[in-house]
């Protein structure tokens, strides 16, 4: 145990985008959550919202101890925002593709948690591209490039373990080439 | 953002009618506790419900942290086993907040001056959770 590291990580995004899912997917220990009936938008596609945050624990390498903080999707949630974010070591934002401007979603995210992800790292999970496939990746980058930001893309299923361990992997390995 | 916006006319009506009953009870826990300065209703996802301030308040943001807090000192209790949770007592150095849980979805945050007797304001905002528990239902 002697050689155990902590890193801090936050899933944060779009509300309905499956943070909560996502931690619960690959948590070692008994999640901690925060749940409450929703009555704004949300309650369209599911019953209840975190309005505090989401925690649990994953054990990626030997001796590399993953936190995981999730956060509120909803902008009036933002003071749960700064505290979750302070000594954060990477950001896991996840966009739902089937809303109808995702990209502006994404842009909440990056504004907000934007000089906590210049000094740490972030990657971007798309959800829910089965229902909606666009905008695809490729527009994602694009999106990324005008921004002049590099973070990494991909599509997942936050509902599979292995999809949510493959974002916090190359979380980890994009910080790895600074 | 408030809890009626993009709701239809009879959820707007409703909201109303509860915006109406929670101010009634909100004025008689001031009336019954002389050092409260305010007390607010939120959704437990949130959004204000009514309020009822001496002073100027950030309404929205307070009904937002209050549905936060709870969440969380909910969460706090039952870790280590103390639930369920019935109230939350804040001291600030200028005064007293108390949160509780009226139902499934409101909950009930209240402050008061330093120099109020914390037993006062606990019990006030209990009776008043009480009373909008039964004017509300269990919903």
């Amino acid at each position: 145990m002697s050689n155990m590291t902590e890193v801090k990580i936050i899933f944060t995004g779009t509300m309905g985008a499956g943070k909560t899912t996502a931690i619960n997917a690959i948590s070692e220990i008994k999640t901690i959550s925060t749940e409450a009936v929703a009555t704004d938008e949300t309650a369209q596609r599911k019953e209840t919202t975190t309005v505090g945050m989401d925690y649990g624990e994953v054990t990626v390498d030997e001796g590399l101890v993953l936190r995981l903080y999730g956060t509120p999707g909803q902008r009036r949630f933002r003071h749960m925002w700064e505290i979750l974010a302070k000594g954060a070591l990477g950001f896991v934002i996840l966009v739902d593709n089937a809303r109808p401007s995702p990209l502006e979603d994404l842009s909440i995210y990056l504004d907000n948690f934007k000089n906590h992800i210049a000094a740490s790292a972030a990657v971007i999970g798309v959800t829910r591209t089965d229902v909606s496939a666009q905008p695809d990746i490729d527009a994602y980058y694009q999106y990324l490039a005008e921004r002049e930001e590099m973070h990494p893309v991909m599509t997942v299923d936050v509902r599979r373990r292995e999809d949510v361990l493959m974002l916090l992997d190359s979380l980890l390995l994009s910080r790895e080439f600074e | 953002m408030n809890i009626s916006d993009g709701a239809s006319p009879v959820e707007k009506l409703k909201a109303a009618q509860e915006k109406q009953q929670v101010e009634k009870a909100l004025q008689r826990l001031l009336d019954m506790c002389a050092g409260a300065t305010g007390a607010l209703v939120a959704t437990a996802d949130g959004f204000v419900v009514a309020r009822v301030f001496k002073q100027e308040i950030a309404e929205k943001s307070l009904a937002a942290i209050t549905s936060s807090v709870m969440s969380l000192a909910e969460a706090l209790v039952n870790e280590t086993g103390q639930g369920p949770c019935q109230n939350l007592i804040v001291e600030g150095q200028e005064g007293h907040v108390v949160s509780l849980r009226i139902n499934h979805t409101r909950v009930l945050t209240a402050m008061a001056t330093r120099n109020t007797r914390l037993g006062m304001l606990l019990s006030a905002a209990k009776v008043c959770a009480e009373q909008l528990a039964s004017t509300l239902g269990e919903k």
